[in-house]
């Protein structure tokens, strides 16, 4: 089986849960404790690619960056995306602040890596009324972006469709859909 | 450069230093290193030399075209600041910056890079804690607006009359109900 290695990045506002994504995601861990992350953190997680045949079977090192999260008095840093294969950009449903910014970090992301992938995360929805869920997913579908693959309600509490969008990120940088 | 200078100033028996490098080849195998480089090392075993820089410094991952321009002369520097070191849930917590030059081997005239690794803890750690407390205020700033939004939007679309008078029964708030 061959391993090859990818970077993907978090990117979004502060204390939308990028951290407790990417702890869901690599530890399967929750915590309510808000600890904001400064300069970046980088996790590892080894997938297996779906719909490789068995004698080519082939896994993916997800190198993930999760970098500190945009406030008013500091953007991202571009360096930090530099290299990056995809990013999953997040916003928490029950700050509309962080809806709203969140076409800002699709055109940094795009700005540095062209041909990158993204992924659109509208996390914390378990805090939120589903029923007005549907139409937040329809009012942030960044269709006329061709690069950006979906848009999904996640939740790090819960693990709602957590593994869906790595999985998803993981599989396009890989070529595979 | 001179790596004797180099030599001269990383490794010698001293305290902790809060300075290591390591010099690269152009395919980013390691050539050499200062003594105690593997402390800041995601992977401390894989430093050493022969190796691939990558696999014990994982966030040069995804640099590579960066790093060949630097070798080649096209860029000058590189820095990546404030990557935070897991050494575990219970031990402290150590940051790095990470500068990326180029030079060449006076022997060969091989293109190589020099990567110096700072330790930025005490920095970052400071910083942590100011993001921290203005992180939170905002947070709570934020939901103080959502909540106050939410109570005035039932106050005001409420059937029954509200009316809010101080002590001396002077009206301070009424409701369009009242009206």
């Amino acid at each position: 089986m061959s391993t090859i290695s990818k970077k993907i990045c978090l990117v979004g506002d502060f204390g939308v849960g990028k951290t407790s994504l990417i702890r869901r995601f690599v530890e399967q861990q929750f915590s309510d404790q808000y600890l904001s992350t400064v300069g970046v953190k980088i996790s590892r997680k080894t997938v297996e690619l779906e719909g490789v045949k068995e004698p080519e079977k082939l896994s993916l090192q997800m190198m993930i960056w999760d970098l500190e999260g945009h406030t008013k008095f500091k953007g991202i840093a571009p360096t930090y995306l530099a290299g990056a294969g995809g990013a999953i950009i997040v916003a928490d449903v029950t700050r509309q602040e962080t809806l709203e910014r969140m076409s800002e970090h699709i055109n940094l992301f795009f700005t540095v890596n062209p041909k990158g992938f993204i992924i659109i995360a509208l996390n914390k929805s378990d805090m939120f009324e589903e029923e007005k869920i549907d139409k937040l997913l329809s009012n942030y579908q960044f269709e006329e972006e061709k690069r950006v693959l979906s848009t999904h309600s996640t939740s790090a509490k819960t693990g709602k469709d957590v593994d869906i969008i790595f999985h998803k990120l993981a599989d396009k940088m890989a070529g595979l859909t | 450069m001179n790596y004797y200078v180099l030599d001269k100033i990383f490794n010698q028996p001293s305290i902790l230093r809060h300075i290591e490098y390591l010099i690269v080849d152009k395919n980013l195998h390691i050539l050499d290193i200062s003594e105690e480089v593997q402390r800041f090392a995601d992977s401390p075993t894989r430093v050493v030399k022969a190796n691939d820089v990558r696999e014990g410094f994982p966030e040069l991952i995804g640099y590579e075209d960066i790093l060949f321009a630097i070798i080649q002369g096209q860029q000058e520097a590189f820095q990546l600041k404030g990557v935070a070191r897991s050494l575990g849930q219970h031990s402290p917590p150590l940051y790095i910056d990470i500068y990326v030059v180029g030079d060449r081997d006076e022997k060969n005239y091989e293109s190589t890079l020099i990567i110096i690794i700072e330790d930025a803890t005490e920095r970052m750690v400071m910083e942590q804690s100011l993001v921290q407390r203005v992180n939170e205020a905002n947070l709570l700033l934020s939901a103080l607006a959502v909540s106050k939004d939410y109570i005035d939007k039932i106050i005001t679309s409420m059937a029954d009359a509200l009316l809010v008078t101080t002590k001396t029964g002077k009206i301070k708030r009424v409701n369009p109900a009242a009206w």
